[in-house]
């Protein structure tokens, strides 16, 4: 039963309606800009995700089928296999980026070794490379050509260790943030109450220590799951024969042209989705409740023979991540690997090999320029009405909760969904499709849930009072979000704005099934490239992508800096 | 509806109606109930204060007044004016919170400025009126500085400050002084006061300290779970509290429960206590509590006294400073005690320490006496 159906007392109605009329402009804004994001977000997420559930109980000619698709999904042995293959991945990955990414953590924040900073920079690579970057790397290292190809004593790379080594590489950031979090939220009285009671190093670590971060690591694990099962670039370049589900739904679209199959596939692979989603949320809450607790900082004390390991184990981890980094931007640089080493460019003459070589690299600059103008302004403004709209409660629940989705789909799905929508001519919103905009929208839907929680955090640090006092002072509530809240939210919108940057940049799974030979982007041009056996220009232009995302870092960096000293006075906290 | 302008409070004859009127206001907030009939007035020129514990819905009230969250039902007048559905960007006050809400990015001037600005008055009357305020709270000087560098109770005359430059024709105040050290709170509470006076301006306090509330109110209204307890002047709340939870909760007081014997007689433990007719209302055996604050409790000139006079023993004496507050042993088996508040000289003279007897009486003019079953009965 929907709010309309319930029946409205006539005074109450006629006193909501006197409150609204009397609200004037204020309130009329208010309502306008929660029910415009409202709809903004069923139009481009809830009612795409109805049509690929629609799309999946039909047949290609559009006839309603039953689970008739799902029965003959079952049925195809080849099929089925691809989810114990993506779950396989999935699970051991988690297992062995965890481990990783929990012991360089602990070293980041436990120990007194040197070059922290150093090494969480590296640490953070991967963020900045499209995830096809570490395939192409690994195929360099240890592919049929690969210089170290005899360390796989026979085994091939082409397959499940392929896609395993490429994924920890590209989910290590994602992973090791959440543990760095998790280890730092720690009370050091509880290390101090041991060492009085003479607590044995091992047991302070599995009491103290392990139970002090278990939310983080459960937290940091069902990220690396679903990172991992949903991502498509890794095992469409490294998997060779070795099918995953986020392959299949690829290839059922634009392979085979199945679509209906392809929207089943996609069903599919929002459930482990979804359920890590649910899992993720539920632990978050609890996490909240541990960090509220007034804590005293943990400060590690030297201990030679850790600090030695870690740093031992951190050098490692970064000759790692630097190496697969390395080997794509040396390779994107020699004439024709392994045989002929000769330092030319020729490989960044993107426009020999692909006709719209160069061009998918602008057309990626503007898409994600685009994204992060537009989508840090609806981002904000979304942010600003649920946390600081004084009115319509109902209302900003319903779109918060809309806001928190996004995270559950991932961009394949969120991808095909909008194919089934946008495509049909009928659709009046059908103009959109195959525009740049339409990739704009779908990126901004696709990062929405993170980006809004971080201007969330950011508004919530604001006095809730600041609205009631321009209440007061009569001056409408939009000219104090101007004049208060974005100046003191500067630094939270710099960082969304990167995030989403870096992301339109890199990711391919959203956009692979909406790009036009115009709008084509640089990530899938990585993608055809590699395709088509032009690996050397993969590699280079996977290496722009990173270049671009390096400077634009850097970018956010100075500004932050300049921001942090034009405001020192009253800017207490840096961002 | 009655009126009862019983208080010292302006009232200006009774054909004029009050400056604000409060008219059987609730508020839910989903099976909540956060007011529940609040029904009362303000007038013009005085400072009221809300006063009661945490989520007794003084501040609900105060919201309710200022618009920022809507009454469920009820009426709201404002100089004859309904504001009950209008917005608080229309009604005509200045707000100051506990947080004191100082925008973080903008200089004290800009602050200050921040209404006056938004009414394109132009810069050099704002400039004028700015200067005014900052003399008026005291912070000359203090133009250029952003709020973090000032003093919590600095920062308070800032907000205060902004909350008065529009001239408004009510001032609320939401716990204004509650973050500050308790001397700091002590000076800007005399400071608040002599303000207002100067003012004249109707000012509604919410608080839940009861001595910012004796000593700054005109009125006070007593709230507890969503009603109005008590409405009257501290004296009057002090003196004549109605109720034992007014009792409870303004100052210390001694409850001694026990039961009517016959018309005008409490027994509590072995004494008989005779009481100024309040036992009307109870029967012979009702339980009752008999009130009485340590500091009636007399011990001088007893020669005359015939009625309520007891001898009891020193349980234990407390020092505080310019008293000492003594617990008496009132006897019988419910072990029974009675605080006293006793003068360093009083302690001296009588010679009173640990186990010592003395002679003491209750006069009756000041002893209260409530059904035992009452609400806000203490243990």
């Amino acid at each position: 039963m929907s709010a309309a159906d319930i029946p409205v007392p006539k005074g109450e109605s006629s006193t909501r309606w006197a409150r609204l009329h009397n609200g004037g402009v204020e309130a009329w804004a208010l309502l306008g800009g929660v029910s415009a994001i409202i709809i903004a977000l069923v139009a481009f997420m809830a009612l795409p995700l109805y049509a690929l559930l629609k799309k999946s109980v039909e047949d290609d000619k559009g006839n309603f089928v039953g689970l008739d698709n799902f029965a003959e999904y079952f049925a195809s042995v080849g099929l089925v296999q691809s989810i114990t293959n993506s779950l396989t991945i999935a699970l051991l990955t988690m297992v062995i980026s965890c481990t990783l990414a929990f012991i360089f953590a602990y070293g980041l924040t436990r120990t007194c070794m040197p070059f922290k900073r150093g090494f969480r920079a590296i640490a953070t690579i991967p963020i900045l490379a499209p995830s096809l970057l570490p395939a192409i790397s690994l195929i360099y290292l240890f592919g049929n050509q690969g210089i170290m190809k005899g360390l796989l004593f026979g085994e091939s790379i082409y397959g499940p260790i392929g896609i395993m080594i490429a994924m920890v590489f590209y989910i290590f950031p994602h992973v090791m943030m959440i543990m760095v979090t998790a280890l730092s939220t720690t009370d050091a009285r509880l290390y101090e109450a041991a060492e009085a009671l003479d607590t044995k190093p091992v047991r302070v670590f599995f009491t103290v220590t392990l139970p002090g971060a278990i939310y983080g690591i459960v937290s940091a694990a069902v990220v690396a799951f679903t990172l991992t099962i949903t991502d498509f670039g890794v095992p469409k370049v490294i998997g060779g024969q070795y099918n995953v589900l986020a392959t299949d739904i690829y290839k059922q679209v634009v392979g085979q042209q199945n679509f209906s199959m392809g929207a089943v596939v996609g069903l599919v692979l929002l459930i482990p989705a979804v359920f890590s989603f649910t899992i993720d949320r539920h632990v978050q809450k609890k996490q909240v409740a541990l960090l509220s607790a007034r804590a005293v900082p943990y400060h590690p004390k030297p201990h030679k023979t850790r600090d030695t390991a870690l740093l031992i184990f951190c050098i490692m981890m970064s000759v790692f991540l630097i190496g697969i980094l390395g080997m794509a931007a040396f390779a994107s640089f020699v004439t024709f690997w392994p045989y002929d080493m000769s330092f030319t460019l020729a490989h960044y003459d993107f426009d020999a090999v692909d006709p719209n070589g160069w061009s998918s690299f602008f057309n990626s600059l503007k898409m994600a320029g685009f994204t992060a103008v537009i989508g840090v302004i609806i981002i904000f403004l979304g942010a600003y009405l649920v946390e600081k709209g004084q009115s319509f409660p109902k209302l900003r629940a319903l779109f918060h909760m809309l806001a928190i989705l996004p995270m559950a789909v991932p961009g394949l799905v969120l991808g095909l969904a909008y194919v089934f929508f946008f495509s049909v001519p009928e659709n009046p919103l059908s103009a959109f499709y195959g525009t740049l905009a339409i990739l704009v929208v779908c990126t901004i839907v696709h990062f929405y849930t993170v980006s809004h929680l971080t201007m969330l955090t950011a508004l919530k640090q604001i006095d809730k009072e600041f609205e009631s006092v321009s209440a007061s002072l009569q001056v409408p509530f939009y000219k104090t979000m101007m004049k208060v809240h974005v100046p003191i939210c500067l630094p939270a919108i710099s960082d969304v704005m990167m995030y989403l940057f870096v992301n339109a940049m890199t990711t391919v799974s959203a956009v692979v099934f909406l790009y036009s030979p115009d709008t084509k982007l640089a990530a899938i041009t990585v993608l055809n490239l590699d395709d088509v056996g032009d690996q050397a220009e993969a590699a280079a232009m996977a290496m722009v992508i990173v270049a671009t995302s390096i400077t634009v870092r850097l970018l956010h960096g100075l500004l932050m800096r300049g921001l942090n000293r034009r405001h020192s006075a009253w800017r207490t906290r840096s961002g | 509806m009655a009126r009862k302008p019983k208080t010292k409070a302006k009232t200006k004859g009774s054909e004029q109606r009050a400056f604000l009127e409060i008219r059987d206001v609730s508020k839910m907030f989903g099976d909540f109930t956060a007011l529940q009939d609040v029904t009362l007035d303000i007038y013009d020129g005085e400072l009221i204060c809300f006063l009661g514990p945490s989520g007794c819905g003084k501040t609900t009230l105060l919201r309710a007044i200022a618009g920022l969250d809507y009454q469920t039902t009820g009426r709201i007048y404002q100089l004859e004016r309904d504001i009950s559905d209008v917005p608080p960007a229309n009604r005509d006050f200045g707000i100051v919170f506990q947080s004191y809400a100082l925008f973080p990015n903008l200089t004290v001037e800009k602050n200050i400025a921040y209404g006056l600005v938004n009414r394109k008055m132009d810069r050099a009357k704002v400039k004028a009126r700015v200067e005014e305020l900052l003399e008026l709270v005291g912070l000359e000087g203090s133009d250029d500085k952003y709020p973090a560098a000032l003093s919590g109770g600095q920062q308070q005359r800032v907000a205060l400050a902004r909350a008065l430059a529009t001239s408004p024709g009510m001032l609320l105040l939401d716990e204004p002084l509650s973050a500050l050290d308790a001397k700091v709170r002590e000076h800007l509470r005399h400071e608040m006061k002599e303000l207002q006076r100067t003012l004249g301006i109707t000012t509604i306090m919410v608080t839940h300290d009861q001595e910012e509330a004796l000593s700054m109110a005109d009125r006070i209204v007593v709230m507890s779970d969503g009603r109005i307890e008590q409405v009257g002047t501290p004296m009057e709340i002090y003196r004549n509290p109605t109720s034992a939870y007014v009792a409870d909760f303004i100052g210390a007081m001694n409850f001694l429960h026990g039961k009517v014997v016959r018309k005008g007689h409490v027994k509590v433990g072995k004494m008989d206590i005779a009481v100024n007719g309040g036992t009307d209302q109870f029967k012979t055996g009702d339980e009752v509590v008999v009130c009485i604050r340590p500091e009636d409790v007399a011990v001088r000139d007893l020669a005359q006294v015939k009625t309520n006079r007891y001898a009891m023993a020193i349980r234990d004496v407390e020092f505080l400073g310019s008293f000492c507050r003594a617990t008496l042993d009132v006897g019988g088996k419910t072990g029974e005690e009675l605080i006293a508040d006793f003068s360093i000289n009083l302690m001296r003279d009588f010679k009173l320490v640990r186990g010592a007897k003395l002679n003491i009486a209750l006069p009756k003019d000041r002893l209260q006496v409530f059904s035992s079953n009452g609400k806000g009965t203490p243990e």
